[in-house]
């Protein structure tokens, strides 16, 4: 390099002369200069404001430094940032306060522009790092702002709403940021609510258990309680057993009395009319009585019998003595011969005139032919013919009277004799009944009759009335008996009902002694219950008075909901951003494609520049018709992608000095700021970078910050013009 | 006739859900919205009790992962005890938005009149009729928000072992299986295979998970998805609700669709090339709403509209602020309706007018089907370029980037135009 161009470029072109810091950071009342147009390094350990100084040259110019988030940066505690720069031909530029507020020659910044500043002129490791793509390469040239068409300044339009998603502005509605921020301070509020909640639930369901445990003890208490009542009740109803059971066994005593009592006197009874007589049943008595009747009746019959014959033995005595003694009398006899004469005519009258009249209508028959008249007549001749026989035998026969008297007194001697014979047969009767009576008496114990009948009678009416007072006493005794039946069954059921008591109440026999001590108990147990149970309501109370305490009005529901909204907000820009960044990663490629065929000569300038810091080894850039970059080397051709990390960076190096070097227009009085990039390549490629530095220099002010002394001598002994400030002797 | 049983089988009532996917809410909306979940519950309940039903079942998911409130847990507790005070007994099991561990943590544990079946086995119950089993339940739970890989949900659940455990001599005529499973949809959800089911002999395998109404079978359906009975995001659309299931001997199942939703979510899509002035799109929007609510069942109902169609209005609906006032003016027009977003995705008609924006364009499609050709390029670009500029990389897939791509080349066109213009 000659110096004859570099002293020609000093004085075409106005460059950076001073920085003056008064405050920045931790820098404070420093200068920083003179610094050469073409090459500064500012040398400076660790930690000695390197970048500082850097940021504070940017911030001058485009405003002070903020992080992504809007956060101020390289803020001194106690003071605004403040500071200036001065150009030479002379100009200056002053910038102070928060509000970053300009003043001095600000008419010089009308050609620069942040973004491209940004971009091409303000080198650091950290973006160094962060452009290793083809988009990221394109953006360079694109900020090269040499293509001002409708294209690029689609792809800006695109990249202007990309900073707004990623801007923290409040002001801008679809920012991520802001948005990710809401979402942030939203789910933080939501955790409160969610614990407030939790508290509730928990709260709730402790009420709830206590709920149930009281319940679940109450109906243990109630339970226990129940089995004193039942033990209390037990006591209560086996005193009364006992009590009842001492009635029963006096009552049972009594009607045992009553029975014996009963028994005696009906044997007493039973004495008084023997034993046939007391144990005769009502049939059979009623069959003595008919019996009785029956005797009556037949004794009656004889004694009626006896009169009677006796009555007809004097009747036919009588009878025979007076027919023997009378005789026959003369009106007799006439009477006798008088009803002869009647006899007599009559029995020929009569047969004479039947005799007329039947020839007569026979006759009368026969001439007129008639035949009933002729039969009539005949039948009345024969009638005739026999009655005039009749009256004839009569007539003429034997006389009756004088037989019937004689007749008459036989007949009465004989029936005097019947009479006689009939009468000793009924007394002979009579005797033979009542021997008979006596012997039936004995047979059926009516001996006290002595045969009377009526006797007999009475003594069936006595023996009667004794079987009535002796059923009486049986009626006693049975009763007696039954009661005593009745008592002993009661006596049973109560002795059972007692073991079944006792048995209910302890499970198996017991004693009453123990009986008062399992009560005992039970009554300690339902004291102890009752204590718990009430230390349990208490414990419930209280979790229902915490329960009510909690508040209700969580705003849970709200903020799920408001989380929700602001969630979908941040998905839907979140498709906006990605759409944005496809859109912008599109357009570059498109670009990329656009430009190589446009602007061939930054590639070619940045392929030599890669070139010379790569040793060579990687010599040309090339576009694809798809719009791919590519470079090629000595060995092989690659992709972005194939290269190295640190190839990648030299090439985004080569990429920016290229275009600086074919844009000259492009923020002119800006310095290009290499802060410490080094670091990271090895020697070789350390001289190529400072080379290309060099070269570089040659048409742009260049101020290099860096630790490293031998950079410093190398950059020296590359351009004669470098300017070296070291800000440890600053310090000092 | 033989014997029958009628039940109500619903799943997911994912009570205590945020709504997903809305943007902006009217406090009249949030309101319905925060109380739609436990109404939906509430409708269950009355038709349950209207129809008479045999029992519920809950198949998993009753609460969300978000969590209920102390008053949707309440109202939950109202509900079931309205069923247990009619002797409506609820079977259920607890799905992985609900596992047992949270009921544990939430409730007095189990809730009364809620028999829920456990996690570690197979649990089981006998519904009786008239003191004679009717039908043989079984099922299982979800003990944590995962179950376990290697097992199978409906491993052990057969017709011989719900049979099993029937005490007396007489066997129900019916028998039931209700799990929370994706079957052989959503295979991260304790995934079983239709086969499997329906080897286990069972007369109706009652599941729940999917949020959309299934049945393997219309004709004779054995297995069954009621879907939610709410939805719980704006992509949920059309009727929610729960299934009415007779099994009667002799006679296929029979399962009838019951609507209970608060409010129902469409998302329609609506063509407005023949609209010549931002009125008529409105008039058009409104009338898509109508059309889309209809088979619904639901009288509120919450709307994405997506605006397509190549248009003059394009330009005017690209200026800030228009599409909002348009989307308010809708909502304004008819009250039960809500259009939470209106989303513009209509063309300019106009072509392409100079060498160099035709140029310029087919480059840039020649490229976004060169990034697009390499697999997963462009979601590796987007996850490089999101963890570049400190973004949650939320969810990214080939599926939509490549949508993202069609709008984005689509926008690109809208800028270029916009440009010459």
């Amino acid at each position: 390099m000659s110096e004859q161009p570099t002293a020609a470029l000093s004085r075409e072109r106005i460059h950076l002369r001073q920085a003056d810091i008064v405050h920045f950071g931790n820098l404070s009342h420093r200068s920083i200069g003179p610094l050469s147009p073409t090459l500064t390094v500012v040398l400076g350990k660790s930690e000695s404001g390197k970048s500082s100084v850097a940021a504070f040259l940017a911030g001058v110019l485009f405003g002070w430094p903020q992080n992504q988030r809007g956060q101020e940066l390289f803020q001194p505690k106690r003071h605004p940032r403040e500071g200036t720069l001065i150009f030479e031909p002379y100009a200056r530029l002053t910038r102070r306060g928060e509000n970053a507020e300009i003043d001095g020659d600000v008419e010089i910044l009308s050609e620069v522009d942040k973004e491209q500043f940004n971009r091409l002129m303000y080198w650091s490791e950290t973006q160094l790092s962060n452009e290793q793509r083809a988009e990221d390469l394109t953006a360079l040239l694109l900020a090269s702002g040499g293509a001002a068409d409708a294209c690029s300044h689609a792809l800006e339009q695109v990249q202007e709403r990309i900073r707004e998603f990623t801007s923290s502005s409040a002001l801008s509605q679809h920012s991520l940021v802001r948005l990710e921020e809401e979402r942030a301070v939203i789910r933080a509020q939501l955790e409160r609510a969610q614990e407030k909640e939790q508290q509730l639930a928990l709260a709730s369901k402790e009420a709830l258990n206590l709920k149930k445990e009281c319940e679940t003890l109450r109906a243990r208490r109630d339970l226990e309680a129940q089995r004193l009542r039942l033990l209390g009740e037990g006591q209560e109803t086996l005193r009364g057993l006992e009590d009842q059971e001492k009635r029963l066994q006096q009552e049972i005593e009594r009607q045992r009395s009553i029975a014996r009592e009963a028994e005696q006197r009906k044997e007493e009874l039973a004495a008084e009319v023997g034993p046939t007589l007391s144990s005769l049943t009502t049939a059979k008595d009623r069959g003595l009585r008919d019996r009785l009747e029956d005797l009556s009746a037949k004794e009656a019959k004889i004694a009626r019998s006896l009169e009677t014959a006796q009555n007809n033995v004097a009747t036919s005595r009588t009878a025979y003595e007076v027919l023997s003694e009378t005789r026959k009398s003369a009106e007799a006899r006439r009477q006798e011969r008088v009803t002869r004469a009647m006899q007599v005519s009559l029995s020929a009258v009569f047969p004479i005139a039947m005799l007329g009249v039947g020839v007569a209508l026979f006759v009368f028959g026969r001439t007129e032919g008639s035949l009933s008249f002729a039969l009539l007549g005949l039948a009345l001749v024969v009638g005739a013919f026999l009655l005039a026989v009749g009256a004839l035998l009569m007539a003429f026969g034997p006389s009756r009277n004088k037989d019937n008297y004689q007749a008459r007194i036989d007949d009465a001697l004989w029936v005097m004799r019947q009479d006689e014979k009939k009468l000793a047969l009924i007394e002979e009767e009579k005797e033979r009944f009542e021997q008979a009576l006596t012997e039936e008496f004995q047979g059926c114990g009516l001996e006290a009759a002595k045969g009377s009948l009526r006797q007999a009678r009475r003594v069936l009416d006595e023996a009667a009335e004794i079987r009535g007072a002796m059923a009486i006493e049986d009626q006693r005794l049975r009763a007696a008996e039954l009661s005593l039946a009745t008592w002993d069954a009661k006596l049973t059921e109560l002795q059972t009902k007692r073991d079944e008591w006792l048995v209910r109440l302890k499970g198996e026999r017991v004693t009453p002694a123990l009986l008062e001590e399992e009560t005992s108990a039970q009554q300690r147990r339902c004291t102890e219950l009752d204590e718990a149970v009430g230390r349990l309501e208490q414990r419930w109370e209280e979790a229902k008075a915490r329960l009510a305490e909690e508040p209700r009005d969580t705003n849970f529901d709200h903020l799920k909901q408001r989380l929700e909204i602001i969630s979908t907000r941040l998905s839907d820009s979140r498709d906006e951003f990605e759409m944005l960044l496809l859109a912008e990663h599109f357009l570059q490629g498109a670009l990329d494609t656009w430009r190589a065929a446009t602007e061939p000569g930054i590639y070619e300038e940045a392929g030599r520049l890669l070139a010379l810091m790569t040793d060579d080894r990687w010599t040309t850039l090339q576009v694809s018709e798809t719009g791919e970059l590519r470079v090629e080397g000595v060995e092989r051709s690659s992709s972005l992608s194939g290269l190295s990390l640190g190839t990648r960076q030299l090439l985004a190096l080569a990429l920016r000095i290229a275009i600086l070097k074919n844009r000259p227009a492009l923020c002119p009085i800006a310095p290009v700021i290499v802060d410490d990039i080094f670091c990271g390549f090895d020697e070789a490629r350390q001289l190529g970078l400072a080379r290309a530095l060099a070269d570089l220099a040659q048409s742009r002010q260049v101020i290099v910050f860096t630790s490293q002394e031998s950079l410093g001598n190398l950059l020296t002994s590359l351009e004669k013009t470098t300017a070296v400030i070291r800000l440890d002797e600053q310090d000092g | 006739m033989g014997a029958s049983v009628r039940f109500l089988h619903s799943a997911d009532l994912h009570i205590g859900a945020p709504v997903r996917g809305v943007s902006e809410i009217t406090p009249v909306w949030e309101k319905r919205l925060d109380q739609a979940f436990v109404e939906a519950f509430d409708r269950l309940v009355d038709t349950a009790l209207r129809r008479e039903v045999d029992f519920v079942i809950l198949a998993g998911d009753c609460f969300d992962t978000a969590g209920a409130s102390f008053e949707d847990r309440e109202r939950f507790k109202e509900a079931l005890a309205r069923l247990h005070e009619k002797d409506i007994p609820v079977y259920g099991c607890a799905g992985n938005h609900d596992p047992l561990s949270i009921w544990r943590k939430q409730f007095a544990y189990p809730p009364e009149g809620l028999v829920m079946f456990p996690e570690e086995a197979p649990g089981f119950a006998i519904y009786e009729k008239e003191g004679r089993p009717l039908c043989a339940l079984g099922g299982r739970s979800y003990g944590h928000k995962v179950f376990p890989q290697n097992h199978s949900v409906a491993e052990g659940l057969t017709r011989e072992t719900l049979l099993a455990q029937v005490e007396g001599e007489e066997l129900p005529p019916f028998c039931v299986g209700i799990i929370h499973s994706g079957l052989d949809i959503d295979l991260a959800k304790a995934p079983v295979t239709p086969a499997e089911l329906k080897e286990a002999g069972l007369d109706y395998w009652a599941l729940g998970h999917l949020h959309k109404a299934f049945v393997d079978d219309e004709a004779a359906p054995t297995i069954g998805f009621p879907g939610c009975i709410q939805g719980r995001d704006l992509a949920e659309t059309g009727p929610k609700g729960a299934h009415l299931v007779t099994l009667e001997e002799g006679c296929d199942p029979k399962v009838e669709f019951i609507p209970l939703a608060s409010v129902v979510f469409e998302q329609p899509t609506v063509d407005i090339s023949l609209c010549e002035s931002l009125s008529e799109v409105i008039d058009v929007a409104l009338r898509a709403e109508f059309t889309s609510n209809g088979p619904d069942h639901c009288e509120y109902m919450i709307t994405r509209i997506t605006l397509t169609g190549k248009t003059k209005l394009h330009d005017l609906l690209t200026k800030p602020g228009v599409l909002e006032e348009m989307r308010r003016e809708l909502n304004d027009r008819y009250g039960d309706f809500f259009c939470d977003a209106l989303w513009d995705r209509t063309m300019n008609p106009r072509e392409a007018s100079s060498e160099l924006e035709t140029g310029f364009m087919t480059s840039v499609h020649a490229t976004a089907t060169r990034m697009g050709a390499v697999p997963n390029g462009l979601t590796d670009y987007l996850q490089d370029k999101l963890l570049q500029k400190d973004v949650s990389l939320g969810h990214l897939s080939e599926a939509r980037t490549r949508v993202l791509s069609e709008r984005a080349l689509d926008y690109i066109q809208d800028l270029m135009q916009e440009e010459r213009s």
